[in-house]
């Protein structure tokens, strides 16, 4: 089974071809970083343009890499959601026409749940149940995957993200952009000696939350700044991100204990540093769980892990409807499970 | 052949087979929805026996209107081409539809929504069963059109999908000079679209299946603004 999936929801363009949900045959990925970093961000206007532009010559590119004809795929999958709309448009209606043409099934991917799928793409034996945590610039979750399809949210981040917190610091400490990367290398040339945060009021819970430790870590150079004193940046790095991949453990290991859950799995740019692969990786080991993560380059977005979901998907619910429209601000909110252990 | 136009408020698509026509079929696309006419192009294919690999040719109207829209027909029409292995040729949308008036009018000008207080226009006189462009597609403001066509001292039909206030804007100005579509006339008909999809593609043989652009007539708003502040920063002192 060959599917196409079609992923425009920010500002990469990418197509790849994945046979049975696991094989990657193809997977090209046009990033437009270039056009938008003198904006400073990402523009929506010129992100649909840029897609619009590539995405026929992408689309050829994928099945010649892959050296495959058009007549042998059998699903066409594509991101509705969440995203920016025009270019989530321009992906979508490319996908569907394609559907039309070769006489296959179209199915509409969740983008969220697709970066849970770079996993099944990296590990060919991974199975459900499992439990995945989810760290990225948009979303820091904890959820319970007891079949494909299905999720149970164990917890989430109250306020920031982690991602978002690790850009916040690498801003105050003057590292730029992106902060991810940026911290988790100075990070290894400090001591991890600091106490950001006296306690962590979210203990006992699966929730997290970050903004405590990024707003103890804005004060603390501020407060050095004022009296004049140098700021120890790569000492800082290294107890910010000490104290991230602590809470994030926490939750973890106790929900793969509570949930007599034996594997796990990692999404999402943040599963990409270095001390929180070592660290979880260590206490994995000690505990007999089997851990996953995706190499970086499925980390990131691209169409094959929404080629993945999107084969998985069929196979549970079949075909999308040829109408679906296209969702910006699409949801991904499993049921939340033993709300009780998140009431503080 | 396959004509589609998603550039206004309502979407288009048509079918020809040599001189005859298959299906035409519109449906409201605003606000949002235009990724739907996929759903739509399979449902008349359907209805009309008719099967997607009989296409030849794919032709689409590439504005100037909505962006988003044009975008949306773009890549549909992309994804047909592609996946059918067939060219796909862009129409400029107020071309086709020009070809809802008369043959015998003096003059036509298609209308489409711009931002706030400005349209997009073009101007065409009718030529031996085609439509020769007399001012091509631009934008206008209201005022600015008006005084235009007066100028032009000859009786014009007024096309498109515009709001009221503009058509009372330019009745004001015109009076009698002006005539105004009615209903279905104001709308893309996607069987002009691709009768003159398919002269171009006779005449250039020219597939524009990576090549084909919408129309924008603007750039996005960042780039002005961003050149603007380029060329303060050359200013000297
Ligand atoms: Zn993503």
């Amino acid at each position: 089974m060959l599917c196409l999936g079609v992923e425009t929801s920010c500002d990469e363009t990418a197509i790849a071809l994945v046979e049975d949900g696991r094989k990657i045959r193809s997977n090209l990925i046009l990033s437009q970083i270039d056009k938008h970093q003198k904006f400073g961000g990402v523009v929506p206007e010129l992100a649909a343009r840029c897609h619009l532009e590539v995405i026929s010559r992408l689309t050829a590119e994928a099945l010649q890499e892959a050296e495959v004809a058009p007549e042998a795929i059998d699903l066409v999958a594509a991101t509705y959601g969440p995203g920016l709309i025009g270019g989530l448009l321009v992906g979508l209606s490319l996908a569907k026409a394609l559907s039309l043409a070769w006489k296959v099934p179209f199915v509409g991917v969740n983008h969220v749940e697709g970066h849970i799928y770079a996993n099944f793409l990296a590990h060919r034996d991974l199975e459900p149940p499992l439990i995945c945590l989810t760290v990225s610039g948009g979303h820091t979750q904890l959820v319970l995957m007891p079949e494909h399809g299905r999720y149970e949210l164990l917890g989430q981040t109250r306020d920031d993200a982690a991602g978002e917190a690790f850009d916040k610091v690498a801003r105050v400490l003057g590292l730029g952009y992106p902060g991810g990367p940026r911290v988790d290398r100075l990070a290894k040339t400090g001591q991890p000696t600091l106490t950001l945060v006296q306690h962590d009021a979210l203990a006992g819970t699966y929730d997290f939350s970050f903004s405590g430790l990024k707003t103890a870590v804005v004060n603390l150079v501020h407060n050095l700044e004022q009296k004049g004193e140098p700021i120890p940046v790569a000492d800082v790095a290294a107890s910010f991100q000490r104290q991230v991949v602590t809470i994030l453990m926490d939750r973890t290991f106790r929900a793969l204990e509570e949930n007599n859950v034996k594997t796990l799995a990692l999404s999402g740019g943040v599963a990409a540093n270095s001390e929180l692969r070592a660290r979880f990786a260590a206490e994995a080991e000690a505990r007999g769980v089997k851990l996953y993560y995706p190499p970086l380059a499925l980390c990131t977005d691209n169409a094959a892990m929404i080629a993945a979901c999107g084969y998985f998907q069929w196979l549970r619910e079949g075909a999308s409807p040829l109408a679906l429209a296209a969702n910006p601000r699409l949801r991904f909110e499993p049921p939340l499970v033993g709300a009780d252990k998140n009431s503080l | 052949m396959l004509g589609i136009d998603t550039s206004a408020q309502s979407g288009a698509v048509g079918m020809i087979d040599g001189e005859q026509v298959v299906f035409s079929e519109q449906m409201k696309i605003r606000p949002g929805g235009s990724e739907q006419i996929p759903a739509l192009i399979a449902e008349t294919l359907d209805r009309t026996g008719r099967d997607v690999k009989e296409l030849e040719l794919i032709t689409v109207g590439i504005g100037p209107g909505s962006y988003t829209g044009v975008r949306v027909g773009l890549a549909i029409a992309k994804g047909l081409a592609y996946g059918l292995g067939v060219p796909l040729v862009g129409v400029p949308t107020f071309n086709a539809l020009a070809l809802n008036g008369p043959a015998d009018a003096k003059l036509i000008c298609t209308l489409a929504r711009s931002r706030k207080g400005e349209v997009y226009a073009a101007l065409y006189r009718p030529d031996g069963g085609g439509m020769a462009e007399v001012i091509p597609p631009t934008i206008w403001t209201v005022p600015e059109l008006a005084t235009a066509l007066k100028e032009k001292g000859q009786p014009v039909l007024i096309l498109g999908e515009v709001l009221p206030e503009v058509q009372a804007e330019l009745a004001m100005v015109l009076k009698e000079q002006a005539a105004f579509g009615r209903g279905a006339e104001n709308v893309v008909d996607g069987v002009h679209v691709a009768r003159l999809g398919l002269s171009y593609w006779m005449a250039t043989r020219e597939n524009q299946l990576d090549t084909v652009l919408p129309l924008y007539l603007r750039r996005t708003e960042a780039e002005v603004r961003w050149e603007e502040r380029g060329c303060r920063a050359d200013v000297p002192g």
